[in-house]
């Protein structure tokens, strides 16, 4: 019980801490860099990285496994699917922690997302680098899924009934 | 809130403790330093959160006595653990300095078919010293002469009754600082 | 009397020269990339990362690359990288209503909604050898739709439980978290997540015979394909340092719908009854495969006879493992001599006795 009410003052302070940007917004960043290639992040952010001297690393960049789980039926009890190889790191800029999960084993990936979290949540460098890395990423993950999306509906089966006799 | 740093090669310093943890517990009660340090946390010896950061996982469940949230968030960010609602139900059961040790009998020493399901118990303790008992058991060669600081009056009696339940019992890592002994159940202390 | 015997170092420092030697070949030909065997041989490298049951494409190319192209092997491999990660985390349940398709159909209802989607299968090719692929050719331009695919496809069997006439498939109560086979040993009886955990890594081979034995009689199943999508979904995590969810990235899944007749009993009318595949990567034959033996697994559950070995979850399930059967088959490899001796030596007695008696006068 005691602990129970512990992990809920856990939540209460991320909350707070999170407040100064708000979280669907962060949420998005993070999902965009996580759907990135690791060189186009590596190029639209490089001009905006502090020296390295600057960040602070909280958890160097680290490879680990995820469990994936399914839904019997789809919606049903969970199971494990299987793991998922990913990479996260965390890092400390001007007092604010930048986290980055991302699939795949690419270190320089995760440590490009969590310098790109903690750079975002500036509120003076928020709006120059949503416009010069989130937004081009974003731009590029919108279209290619598109381009698959608008190939496989081409492949959709148009039925018609063949009319005999009259 | 606010995160600390770790271990600064996670690996690799955690590997070098669990060695010296290896053999502080295959040579129980005969002190060594643990090779590497991490900055302790707020409420937390440096000793203890080298043991927590190489010992615990997210497959482990740790009791904490109430400390401060940044020390609870930052063991949790660095090594996954689960926090433990009490005791009974933790595989490692951490007493800082001056935090009062429930009964070593009431604790999770093991069942017959699994032994290894018992308690670890990590004690924060002042000096190590060679007034209190004469330990004996594996790893120890001839009779030697324990004491710590600080562990409550009535430690070694309790500890004489969980070494009586071998092999069920508890263990149990005492830090001095950065420092350890290792006590597992195997030991037998005759006071005075 | 056990004698230990060493030896051999020398020839086996030599045989791994040998294979490294195989494994590339004559060395005028150029030497494969892990990109080209992620972009030209997938399905190989799905396969080792779904029986691998750890999600990477370039480990699994390694992988393959490593096995000269032995998907067990490959899947060996993987699985015994896997043990030297740490378990970060677990992810949020796949939504897989919100998977983005690139392949849908259903085998029982023509006019689903949003279609039938065809996505890059084999099935309506000829399987005529190509000899055109013998030559580097450019590839081909896909047409386009003019517009994408609706962002969510309803499930085909949503159709049949809003009419009452399929069970219901829902969270029990509390939502608990499943067994782990990579944690703890599969026990029985098992309950249906551990048994589609066993199944979503088991080999596909031996699904697929065990799936092709409901088919021809050794289980009653009735089987419909109710629906397969295959597509591509985000995986979503809850890191604690954060406090809410994220997308980490995206993998490719299949999954089977499978529908089956059931006559009803005592608790429940006659309905359709489920059976469930999902797998890692496009494999539609290992999803199917699953959602088959998913369902005949469940004839206990459902109170139907229980007699056919896929109905039989001990000998269904603890020989689906590649790597476990490959391992205790290959052992045999291994040095028995002095089992053999014990044996030898017992035929000789035996058959010493027997040649007695023939012998011996007849009174």
């Amino acid at each position: 019980m005691q602990s129970s009410i512990r992990l809920y003052e856990f939540f209460l302070n991320k909350t707070e801490r999170t407040q100064s940007m708000d979280i669907p917004t962060r949420q998005r960043w993070l999902g965009v860099l996580a759907n990135s290639e690791a060189a186009a992040l590596q190029t639209l952010l490089s001009p905006h990285l502090p020296p390295p001297e600057h960040v602070e690393w909280l958890r160097q960049p680290q490879t680990g496994l995820v469990m994936v789980e399914g839904r019997t039926g789809g919606a049903g009890a969970r199971f494990n699917l299987g793991e998922v190889a990913v990479t996260r790191a965390s890092c400390r800029w001007q007092d604010l922690t930048g986290h980055g999960w991302v699939r795949g084993t690419d270190p320089a990936h995760a440590a490009l997302i969590a310098q790109a979290d903690a750079l975002l949540q500036a509120p003076d460098r928020h709006p120059a680098l949503m416009a010069a890395v989130i937004e081009p990423l974003a731009d590029a993950l919108r279209a290619r899924r598109e381009l698959a999306s608008r190939q496989a509906a081409a492949s959709k089966v148009e039925f018609f009934t063949m009319v005999r006799g009259e | 809130m606010m995160l600390h740093t770790g271990f600064k090669h996670p690996v690799d310093d955690a590997q070098r403790n669990f060695r010296a943890l290896l053999e502080a517990l295959s040579r129980p009660l005969q002190p060594r330093a643990l090779p590497t340090l991490p900055p302790a946390l707020p409420g937390l010896a440096a000793g203890t959160v080298a043991l927590l950061y190489t010992l615990a996982d997210q497959d482990v469940a740790v009791w904490l006595p109430d400390l401060p949230a940044d020390t609870l968030a930052t063991l949790r960010f660095h090594t996954g653990m689960t926090l433990a609602a009490s005791p009974l139900a933790a595989d490692f059961i951490v007493i800082p300095t001056g935090r009062a040790l429930p009964a070593l009998d009431a604790l999770p020493a093991g069942e017959a078919e699994y032994p290894d399901r018992a308690a670890t118990l990590i004690i924060e303790t002042g000096a190590f010293h060679q007034c209190d008992v004469e330990a004996s058991g594996p790893g120890i060669a001839a009779p030697l002469r324990f004491g710590a600081q600080g562990l409550p009056k009535d430690f070694w009696r309790q500890w004489q009754v969980n070494h009586a339940r071998y092999p069920l019992g508890v263990d149990a890592l005492l830090v001095a600082d950065g420092v350890i002994a290792g006590l597992p159940r195997s030991v037998s202390v005759k006071e005075g | 009397m056990y004698v230990a015997v060493k030896g051999g170092e020398t020839a086996i420092a030599r045989s791994w020269d040998l294979l490294a030697a195989r494994r590339r070949g004559d060395e005028a030909v150029p030497e494969l990339s892990l990109a080209q065997i992620r972009q030209q041989l997938r399905l190989a490298v799905h396969r080792v990362m779904q029986e691998g049951s750890l999600y990477d494409e370039e480990l699994a190319a390694l992988a393959l690359k490593q096995a000269a192209g032995d998907a067990m092997e490959a899947v060996f491999l993987l699985r015994a990288f896997r043990t030297t990660l740490p378990r970060l985390a677990t992810s949020l349940p796949l939504d897989t209503s919100a998977m983005r398709v690139a392949r849908r159909v259903s085998g029982t209802f023509k006019d689903v909604p949003g279609g039938q989607i065809l996505g890059p299968t084999a099935d309506y090719t000829q399987r005529l050898l190509d000899f055109s692929l013998a030559e580097p050719a450019a590839t081909p331009r896909c047409e386009l739709a003019e517009a994408p695919l609706p962002e969510c496809l309803p499930s085909v069997l949503d159709l049949l439980a809003a009419e009452g006439l399929m069970e219901a498939d829902l969270p029990p109560p509390d939502d608990p978290a499943p067994a782990d086979l990579t944690r703890e040993p599969l026990l029985f009886p098992a309950d249906r997540p551990a048994r589609l955990q066993n199944l979503a890594r088991g080999d596909e081979g031996w699904l697929l015979g065990l799936a092709y034995s409901t088919q021809r009689g050794y289980a009653e199943n009735h089987p419909f394909a109710g629906e397969i999508r295959m597509g591509e979904i985000s995986v979503m995590l809850l890191p604690d340092e954060l406090g809410f969810e994220i997308d980490i990235g995206a993998i490719v899944v299949t999954e089977c719908q499978m529908i089956n007749q059931f006559a009803g009993g005592p608790h429940a009318p006659p309905q359709f009854t489920r059976g469930y595949g999902l797998v890692f990567g496009e494999s539609e034959r290992k999803a199917m495969s699953m959602a088959l033996v998913d369902r005949s697994l469940r004839a206990q559950e459902l109170g139907e006879s229980t007699g056919s070995p896929a109905q039989q979850a001990e000998f269904a399930l603890c020989h689906s493992d590649s790597v476990e059967a490959s391992g205790f088959v290959q052992h045999l490899k291994l040095p028995h001599y002095v089992d053999f001796q014990a044996e030898l030596s017992l035929i000789r007695t035996l058959r010493a006795e027997h040649d007695r008696q023939q012998d011996a006068p007849h009174d």
